[in-house]
């Protein structure tokens, strides 16, 4: 069974992208392109991780974020909060609303195969402790 | 009232009543006194004068004793020795205190003249004048048939000496004529006389023979009858009387002069001096007394006033309140000055406190606005660096997506996909710049340190520069302690750091150049120093690089954002290190040395 990431981004081309990145390496994707989707999918998905975008429009990453970590079914789920700025700000930010960690969106040629290699890591560790 | 003015009236009343007093006494009471001094004097001199009067009248007397006598009638008719004997001794001279006696007939010559002197007690001659007298004048002889009452009473001077002369007819006993010559007696004007009366009345009696010009001069010219008085002061505490008597005549006799010392004006006057002396005195201490206390009163006044002033606060928020002043205060004008140096004083604190407040407004405005700018300009860039990320994030996702996964691309697409790939990474670069240069010039970067091992960041740097350099055929030559290197930092940023002085080593020196990397330990930490063998940098520019967009010339390249260096030196200093740049000049190559202290700086 593959593995599904939950990626919100209200970005229609990074979603693309991140999807065509995430489903070549083998996970199903679910799209969100802002918070109260995500919210609204979470009633039909249960994703292995869910990969917020910081900056979208209403809802930012981080409050969705801190949202998700208060519903008893999202309290474990990893998070993964991704951005065209890789800031030291961010990062606090995101370690403060409970994400699992910060990565940088594609700038780097690097980017990519360090988004999947995140991803699968913390899959691996999710399931492992749900075990 | 001031104390003060209170002060200077009593001491001038005091000297005007002294002076006032002073001058009424000399006026009224002095004058009087002079007055009566010589009142006093004239009464004296007309004791004198009666005195005189009472002596002739004795001298007449006595004449008529003799004169007015049977014996004396036949003597002078037919002079005997008996009678001279009997009534001519020289104990009838005494007795009568007569200097002379002259006995005329009826023919006008003497029958008997005899002098004598009362103090030797001898018979002398008689006054060679009396002949001439008896000659020239018939004053001295009575007219035959006179009568009782026919007298001449006088002073006559003989030989320059006065005598009280008294001439008689002679008579018989009962009185009866007809007279038969003229019986003289004479007296010596004698201060004796007078002795008794001038020593109780304190006169100091002289006699002075006069002439008629010394009696006029002394009587101030009046040619007064026999007896005329003049009373004048002839020395300050000396009144002198003038008592001019004339002889039968009517000429000047002689002067009884009679000084008298002005007792009464002498003890007044002295006790006037006294007051004068003692209101002087007083009017003196009064001032003493007046100055001691003004003084006292004054210092006093001026201490307390000294103290109000220390205890001024010069705080600039509180205006300093204004010092009491009384009208009737001597320190009122010194208080008043003080006051109005408080007063400018305060309005200038005032005037400070507003200024100062308008300016803390103006920089309180200046600051929000700076404030404000700075975080709009913050925001702009966060947006315009959002905005370029992310279409440069899908652009380098999905090349990176083709050329990693797309095993069917030709070289060539693949070169191209790969040039393209290079300028999304510049943009991408230029963007981390512009927010790196934010981060430093807002003062908001902050690190991530760690102990890092220096060698690490090289190796990492040396194999990330390798494509460009072999690009650009440059060799690039480490010289690194055996040692590591730890030092306390961000490792991300020191690669950053390392990566910028590369690339700008790389970028400006030539193909086939070489650049060199030194790296020493440096007190603890380390010292990095990055040369190439590039176009080098004008003495005048080796600060000017550090600065964003500074155009530097012909250093300017197409490359690069100019905010490298910036960067990079913001980097360092995060880092509590030092950088600068050292050359020999254009064409002579660039050495970029920076500093990074064992301990790290205050990010660190």
């Amino acid at each position: 069974m593959k593995e599904t990431i939950l990626v919100v981004d209200d970005e229609p081309d990074i979603l693309s992208l991140t999807d065509l990145v995430l489903e070549h390496a083998g996970f199903d994707t679910v799209n969100a392109k802002n918070g109260p989707e995500a919210l609204e999918k979470l009633k039909s998905v249960s994703p292995d991780l869910i990969l917020l975008d910081v900056v979208m429009p209403g809802m930012d990453g981080f409050e969705l974020c801190r949202i998700l970590r208060t519903m008893p079914e999202q309290a474990k789920v990893p998070i993964v909060i991704y951005s065209v700025l890789y800031t030291e700000s961010n990062k606090k930010r995101s370690q403060e609303c409970g994400a699992n960690t910060f990565i940088s969106k594609p700038m780097e040629p690097d980017d990519i195969p360090h988004l999947v290699s995140v991803c699968r890591r913390l899959i691996s560790d999710y399931r492992s402790n749900t075990e | 009232m001031k104390l003060s003015v209170i002060l200077a009236l009593i001491f001038l009343i005091t000297i005007t009543c002294t002076g006032v007093l002073f001058c009424l006494m000399q006026l009224f009471m002095v004058d009087g006194i002079v007055n009566f001094e010589a009142q006093n004097v004239h009464n004296d001199m007309s004791n004198l004068n009666a005195t005189i009067s009472a002596e002739l009248t004795q001298l007449r007397q006595n004449t008529e004793d003799y004169a007015f006598w049977n014996d004396t009638y036949n003597f002078v008719q037919s002079p005997n020795q008996g009678y001279i004997e009997t009534n001519l001794a020289s104990s009838s001279y005494q007795v009568q205190d007569i200097n002379l006696i002259l006995f005329v007939n009826s023919s006008g010559l003497p029958v008997y003249a005899q002098a004598y002197n009362l103090q030797t007690q001898q018979f002398i001659p008689v006054p060679a004048d009396l002949t001439t007298k008896l000659n020239d004048e018939s004053l001295l002889v009575q007219p035959s048939g006179a009568n009782a009452n026919s007298t001449t009473t006088g002073i006559m001077t003989l030989d320059g000496v006065p005598y009280l002369i008294s001439s008689e007819p002679i008579l018989t006993s009962n009185e009866g004529g007809p007279s038969d010559g003229t019986l003289i007696f004479g007296q010596i004007l004698d201060l004796k006389m007078f002795s008794e009366f001038g020593q109780d009345l304190g006169l100091n009696l002289s006699l002075l023979p006069a002439t008629a010009a010394q009696v006029s001069t002394r009587l101030g010219g009046a040619n007064g009858s026999s007896g005329a008085i003049q009373v004048s002061r002839t020395a300050s505490d000396v009144m002198t009387g003038y008592l001019a008597l004339n002889d039968i005549y009517g000429e000047p006799a002689c002067v009884i002069v009679a000084t008298a010392p002005m007792s009464v004006y002498t003890s007044t006057q002295s006790m006037t001096e006294q007051l004068f002396i003692a209101f002087v005195a007083v009017g003196f201490l009064t001032g003493a007394g007046d100055m001691f206390l003004l003084r006292r009163e004054l210092v006093s006044k001026i201490n307390a006033l000294g103290e109000k002033v220390r205890s001024i606060n010069p705080d600039p928020g509180n205006a300093p309140k204004l010092l009491e002043t009384r009208i009737d205060d001597e320190v009122q004008v010194l208080t008043d000055s003080i006051n109005d140096i408080i007063s400018k004083f305060s309005s200038s604190q005032e005037q400070i406190r507003r200024s100062e407040e308008s300016l803390k407004k103006y920089s309180e405005h200046l600051e929000e606005l700076v404030e404000r700018k700075t975080k709009e300009r913050e925001m702009l860039l966060s947006k315009i660096a959002h905005e370029l990320r992310t279409p440069l994030a899908s652009m380098m996702g999905y090349l990176n997506y083709i050329m990693s996964d797309s095993p069917e691309l030709s070289n060539e697409t693949r070169e191209k996909l790969e040039v393209v790939q290079k300028n999304v990474r510049r943009l991408v670069s230029l963007t981390s710049d512009i927010l790196d240069y934010k981060k430093i010039e807002s003062g908001n970067l902050s690190l991530d340190p760690k102990p890092v091992n220096f060698k690490e960041i090289l190796d990492e740097c040396t194999k990330e520069m390798a494509p460009f350099l072999d690009e650009k055929r440059q060799t690039l030559a480490v010289k690194v302690s055996e040692a590591p290197l730890v030092v306390q930092g961000d490792p991300l940023r020191l690669v950053q750091i390392m990566m910028n002085l590369l690339n700008n080593a790389s970028k400006f020196t030539p193909d086939n150049g070489s650049i060199s990397v030194q790296v020493e330990e440096d007190g603890g930490g380390l010292r990095v120093l990055v040369s190439d063998s590039g176009t080098g940098i004008r003495q005048d520019d080796l600060e000017r690089v550090f600065i964003p967009f500074a155009k530097i010339e012909k250093s300017i390249s197409a490359k690069g954002t100019s905010l490298g260096l910036s960067i990079t030196k913001g980097l360092v200093e995060a880092h509590g290190g030092k950088i600068w740049a050292e050359s020999q000049g254009l064409g002579k190559g660039a050495t970029f040395i920076f500093t990074i202290p064992k301990l790290g700086g205050n990010h660190v």
